[in-house]
């Protein structure tokens, strides 16, 4: 016999939907428990429509329950929520790819194993990598993904928007994340169009990859300096249209909320004084008509020790 | 190779940006140096590509005109520009907008590109929840605006 799983909890009003997704989340060999609250329960973790959320949050925070929203609510919802910082993991993609990102979402809480593009893209996409090893690598690594994408036909507006991911989650990268041993952020306040060496740690890396469905940007760097609370008032930040810019700082303070406006889903894999990686996803089957989705998905993932 | 140039050309009272809008770009340090007054029309046709840098650099350009008095239309604004102005009203800095482009499919002999819209014709259409019409360029069939009706002309409210 197999040990009994911790079970997930699935809290949402719609019934079809509700049977979709139970059908989805079985996959990941946990019991799925279809419930109203959570009374008091230890699941592994909760999935719940963002309609629901405000009834389970505080339960939620106060027991420390990783919790995935799932925005297929009224769009005003969804977007409050991101708009509030209210959340750590929001699920806001149309259907199909809500499935793919509710299970790939699941499995990486449920296995801890939390880092990589590859959980995004079909087994065997090539990758290719880049380490920069000074400050403008990272407008060369941005001219080689242009010509890269040009030269598998990726259309010039998606090629925009992952050049802008791929800028400035490097920029981030190179300018925000090294700390010295006092904590202090050096490069922070360097003009971005000086050339320096980049060292050791201060070296991040930018993968990339490809298949029918996502393209997967990924930059990663090797302090885990970025705060998940940082991070979820970055993306905030680009939902309201009063977004102010910097101007007293080397950086325009946008960054991540430009990356995240330009992914259809923004990944930020965390390893606390380790390693920041962040994974902006384009999905390349969507073609824009119509009303807009009301905002994009994007989730904070942790690295905690294990129990 | 990918443009670079970022170029900026001044004739009398019209300045044409092309390419790259970056932190190399230095556009607020031409505002500075007194060579623009009175009125300035802004050829965005051909910016390619702006980072957080670039649209620093670029409100930081159009506050400082501002102070100075000087009449900012915007002419011609190319898709990415028109992106970042719907995501920072700041990067619209109290300019009038002329032109823009936007995309366009035809469904049908497959064309897909970008065509020019007369924002004073186009504003009321889209304040009537319609998309805006036009012709394919290449087989003169009715032609589709393919991108999100609700947010792109978002700029123009």
């Amino acid at each position: 016999m197999q040990p009994l799983e911790a079970p997930i909890y699935l809290i949402h009003d719609d019934r079809r939907a509700l049977r979709s997704m139970q059908r989805v989340l079985r996959s990941t060999l946990h019991p799925v428990v279809v419930t109203d609250h959570l009374n008091g329960g230890s699941p592994a973790i909760a999935v719940v429509s963002a309609e629901r959320y405000a009834d389970v949050a505080d339960e939620l925070t106060s027991r420390g329950i990783t919790c995935l929203v799932v925005a297929d609510a009224p769009r005003e919802v969804a977007a409050a929520l991101v708009e509030q910082g209210a959340v750590t993991h929001l699920i806001a993609s149309p259907m199909p790819a809500l499935h793919e990102e509710l299970v790939t979402s699941a499995l990486k809480l449920l296995s801890r194993d939390l880092f990589g593009l590859e959980k995004y893209v079909a087994w065997g996409t090539p990758v290719r990598e880049l380490v920069l090893s000074s400050t403008l690598d990272r407008r060369r690594a941005v001219d080689e993904l242009q010509l890269a994408l040009d030269d598998l036909g990726i259309p010039s507006r998606l090629q925009r928007q992952a050049m802008l991911i791929c800028d400035e989650l490097l920029s981030n990268a190179v300018h925000n994340a090294p700390i010295d041993e006092h904590g202090a952020s050096y490069l922070r306040e360097r003009s971005r169009d000086l050339d320096l060496p980049l060292h050791g740690r201060e070296r991040p890396r930018l993968r990339w990859g490809a298949d029918a469905r996502y393209l997967a940007i990924e930059v990663t760097d090797r302090y885990g300096t970025l705060e998940p609370r940082d991070a979820i008032s970055y993306v905030a930040k680009s939902r309201r249209r009063d977004s102010a810019v910097r101007m007293d700082t080397a950086g325009a303070g946008l960054g991540l909320a430009m990356a995240y406006a330009a992914s259809n889903q923004l990944v930020i894999n965390l390893a606390p004084g380790v390693s920041t990686q962040v994974i902006g996803l384009i999905d390349l089957r969507v073609e824009p008509q119509g009303t807009s989705p009301a905002c994009a998905s994007f989730h904070v993932f942790e690295e905690r020790p294990h129990a | 190779m990918p443009d670079h140039s970022s170029a900026v050309l001044l004739e009398t009272g019209r300045l044409i940006l092309r390419g790259r809008l970056d932190e190399t770009c230095h556009l607020s340090d031409l505002a500075r140096d007194g060579r623009i007054a009175g009125e300035l029309e802004v050829d965005l046709a051909e910016v390619t590509y702006i980072n957080s840098l670039g649209v620093r650099d670029w409100v930081s350009f159009l506050r400082l005109l501002r102070q100075r008095g000087v009449a900012v239309t915007l002419d011609d604004c190319s898709e990415t520009m028109v992106q970042q102005m719907n995501m920072i009203p700041d990067a619209l800095g109290g300019a009038g907008v002329r032109s823009f482009q936007a995309p366009f499919t035809c469904d049908a002999c497959g064309w897909d590109g970008r065509l020019r819209l007369d924002a004073a014709e186009v504003t009321p259409v889209i304040a009537g929840g319609v998309a805006p019409a036009a012709a394919c360029p290449d087989c003169a069939s009715p032609a589709r605006f393919s991108d999100y009706l609700d947010r792109y002309f978002l700029f123009l409210e």
